[in-house]
């Protein structure tokens, strides 16, 4: 059966190209342990001078990661890679039926893809990547500042949902990264000193998905500083 | 709550009465309006998504020659500035991509997107490229082209060149997707929506030739310009975007439908 089949449900091992300090390969990194997708992951230096180098170009030619390769297909950018995932990984749909739901899933995926992820990079420029760096540490107060309004928000949202939009959607398989390497940064006052948000990220740290723990697929700050990360099982 | 939704039928009681009255019709009971900009791509996706869900969309403008997209008003409707904006009864919601998604799935007829996990990646993929590789280039020559003159300063046109040169590995590369393929997947989806939005601010702004060199998006556009409503409803989205003319004088039309 083709790539394009209706019945092929698994062609043999997924490979995701991607880091682990990179949010985007997290979310791909959680979902696939919450719907028992296995992922041979592959490291991409984000932080090398070459990056993005010929190799990945070869798959993904304008350089997107996380970058997903099973057989011949290949595809890239987290647009693609998580709702493909989603959809492998079978059971119930992260994608909310319900219109509102539907529009206020992509309404945080999105402040979260312009607003907060830029904020997160810098946190873990400063905090992981290079910590010794002489940098007057400006940049962490005003990514932690650009943070708060939208932290802010997001608590307010969560005050009476178990989840962002209700049920657990895309939502929040892409907010648990930015918590988490909030976390990985050092940044927990971020989370703590808001209780619904801090509800929601031990929520999401502490949940069982189809095979075990989907958070324990995260890299800790030690693992991302080494470039560690380890394949889903 | 802004009155910056005081447009339209939702804001005309006489026109009200006639909305989804014969209830028997219309799967909406209520009006939507789309507050955005027509130099706005995102406004435009949001347009064309209704037009091909046949969602009736009154249209209303958000001048962001003017930034009233930062406007205390505006951020009481999108906190964050994400723009454009929808409002359907109390149900507001902003972005583009919140926006898109709910209008598809209010509307009528078959889902848009793919059921096929591969398909959809690939949906997805093509508008990823669409706002990452093309988008912010676009912007820059509506920006220069047609927005500096209406503020009364001259176009940068080196960042208009270097905009034009950024285009060309996207442009290439939808060139090659679209050799074998009537839409950019094989059938309509979403990746049609967002790369329509820009290759249409493109033409409007004066860079038509960037497409014109690439002969299977010239004809893709061609068939985008006749494609009638993925809803069935007799209408074209592209009929509906705004020309150049409409951008300057800040006019978006709305979404009607009468073939039921």
């Amino acid at each position: 059966m083709g790539l394009f089949g209706r019945k092929k449900k698994s062609g043999g091992d997924l490979r995701l190209l991607g880091h682990p300090g990179h949010a985007d390969t997290c979310k791909c990194l959680y979902l696939a342990a919450e719907k028992g997708v296995k992922l041979n992951v592959e490291l991409i230096d984000i932080l090398d001078d070459q990056h993005p180098d010929a190799t990945l170009k070869s798959l993904s030619p304008f350089g997107k990661l996380p970058c997903l390769v099973e057989g011949d297909f290949v595809t890239s950018g987290i647009a693609a890679v998580l709702p493909f995932l989603g959809v492998r990984g079978g059971g119930q749909p992260l994608t909310p039926r319900k219109a509102a739901h539907l529009g206020q899933q992509n309404y945080w995926i999105e402040i979260g893809q312009f607003q907060v992820m830029p904020q997160i990079d810098v946190l873990l420029q400063e905090a992981v990547f290079n910590p010794g760096a002489d940098t007057g540490g400006q940049g962490m107060v005003s990514a932690e500042e650009g943070l708060q309004n939208i932290f802010d928000g997001m608590d307010a949202t969560l005050s009476d949902k178990e989840y962002i939009v209700g049920a657990l959607s895309f939502a929040d398989i892409h907010w648990i990264a930015y918590l988490h390497l909030c976390h990985a940064a050092g940044r927990d006052s971020l989370i703590d000193s808001r209780a619904n948000l801090k509800s929601w990220f031990e929520r999401m740290k502490t949940r069982k998905g189809k095979h075990g723990s989907p958070y324990e697929a995260l890299s800790s700050a030690a693992e991302i500083q080494g470039r560690e990360f380890r394949n889903v099982a | 709550m802004s009155d910056l939704f005081s447009f339209g039928r939702a804001a005309d009681p006489t026109a009200s009465s006639g909305y989804g009255a014969s209830g028997d019709m219309k799967k909406t009971q209520y009006v939507l309006q789309l507050l955005g900009s027509p130099g706005d791509a995102g406004t435009l996706k949001c347009l064309i998504t209704a037009v091909e869900m046949g969602m009736e969309t009154d249209c209303g403008i958000l001048d962001i020659a003017a930034n009233e997209q930062e406007s205390s008003a505006y951020l009481a409707v999108s906190p964050y500035g994400a723009m454009p904006a929808l409002k359907e009864a109390d149900y507001i919601v902003a972005g583009e991509q919140g926006i898109m998604s709910y209008i598809e799935a209010r509307g009528l007829g078959r889902r848009l997107p793919p059921q096929n996990a591969a398909l959809l990646a690939v949906q997805n993929y093509w508008s990823d490229v669409a706002c990452s590789e093309v988008g912010p280039h676009v912007e820059e020559i509506v920006k220069q082209r047609v927005y500096a003159p209406i503020q009364g300063k001259d176009p940068d046109n080196a960042a208009v060149d270097r905009a034009r040169e950024a285009l060309g590995a996207a442009l290439d590369a939808l060139d090659e997707q679209l050799a074998n393929n009537e839409f950019i997947i094989g059938t309509y989806s979403f990746a049609d929506i967002h790369w329509t939005a820009y290759i249409h601010l493109v033409c409007e702004a004066g860079e038509g030739a960037v497409v014109d060199q690439h002969p299977n998006i010239k004809a893709w556009l061609d068939r985008i310009r006749a494609h009638k409503s993925y809803s069935g409803q007799n209408i074209v989205a592209y009929d509906l975007l705004p020309k150049l003319e409409d951008i300057k004088n800040k006019r978006l039309r709305s979404v009607e439908v009468s073939d039921y």
